[in-house]
């Protein structure tokens, strides 16, 4: 039989697991990231400013390779991931990242679809319960089944 | 009883839409100006047009003293920047003469062998520059696109599109 001590024991080292993977999944950035692998990551984060939704690791424009050229050139000399960001948003707006800042006016395209899908679930579960509290019968239900029955049996 | 449920449900619906109309218009509105073909250094301070040359040289738009510079950003294998070769050509000359301005070029996603073979079979004796972070900082995305930097450094003329010698000998000779 375990304890209720050693059950309780058992559910904090659960949590601090999953708590401490997802820390560790999100702050890690790789470090033993190649400055290649750095270079297409980068890539992949950015998106073409003449281009429909691709991101200039996949497109073909000449304007995606002039920015894969010069994200290349600023890795090899040494500039973080951030001044790079800053100097693509610099000259191309904040358009240019695939993923919108978490903060600002940019950050309601995070919040405002998780509101909306808040909103649809607590309407659905409205709607639900309204339909389950009001499966009772009442006496106009009886009134029209007995008049349902006389009129078969007549 | 029976009349709560569609009310609920329109609040809902309606608290839905709105929110789902937001993120249209955020949508919509994000990022502040479009990528399109306006350039937001007119009027500003020119970015380092700096780097090594094709021949061998080196090119630092911060030299050019008291002289307006052309930039322009060229590749082979682009139709526009060919056909303006010649009018690139008559300013060089105008700007030789005169001693007004200078000009230089920045490869835009082109190898360098095939640039220096059609200056060579083409003519222009002005710097050509490889740097991928002029480019970025002057917010190229489809060339043929030339600026004009007055004696001051700062950005005064974005030509996207062909360039023609004569208007931009008269923009100088019309500021001097």
């Amino acid at each position: 039989m375990i304890s209720s001590k050693a059950r309780r024991l058992g559910w904090v080292a659960i949590v601090i697991s999953v708590v401490g993977m997802s820390l560790v999944a999100y702050f890690d950035t790789g470090g033993l990231e190649t400055q290649g692998e750095r270079i297409q990551r980068l890539s992949e984060s950015f998106a073409c400013p003449q281009c429909d939704g691709e991101s200039v690791s996949e497109s073909n424009a000449a304007v995606a390779a002039t920015i894969r050229a010069f994200i290349a050139d600023e890795v090899n000399s040494g500039q973080s991931d951030t001044e790079i960001r800053d100097d693509l948003v610099q000259a191309y707006t904040v358009r240019v990242l695939l993923n919108p800042p978490a903060s600002g006016l940019s950050s309601l395209l995070w919040v405002l679809p998780v509101v909306a899908a808040a909103a649809g679930a607590v309407g659905f579960t409205a709607l639900f319960d309204n339909r389950r509290t009001n499966q009772e019968v009442t006496d106009a239900d009886r009134k029209l089944v007995a008049s349902a029955r006389t009129d078969r049996d007549r | 009883m029976a009349e709560k449920r569609p009310q609920t449900a329109r609040w809902i619906a309606g608290a839905i839409a709105v929110t789902l109309v937001g993120f249209i218009a955020l949508l919509a509105v994000s990022g502040g100006e479009a990528l399109g073909r306006s350039n937001r250094l007119l009027g500003e301070p020119v970015p380092s047009v700096a780097g090594d040359t094709l021949d061998g040289g080196s090119y630092d738009i911060a030299d050019a003293g008291d002289r307006w510079v052309l930039v322009n950003f060229f590749a082979t294998w682009c139709a526009g920047c060919i056909a303006e070769h010649p009018e690139l050509l008559r300013f060089e000359e105008w700007a030789n003469e005169t001693g007004q301005a200078e000009m230089v070029a920045v490869v835009f996603n082109d190898p360098a062998e095939r640039v220096e073979q059609f200056f060579a079979e083409n003519g222009g004796d002005w710097p050509v520059i490889d740097t991928p972070s002029v480019p970025v900082s002057f917010q190229v995305s489809q060339i043929p696109e030339t600026f004009l930097v007055s004696p001051d450094g700062i950005v005064v003329q974005h030509i996207a599109g062909e360039v023609q010698a004569d208007t931009l000998i008269q923009t100088i000779e019309a500021s001097s």
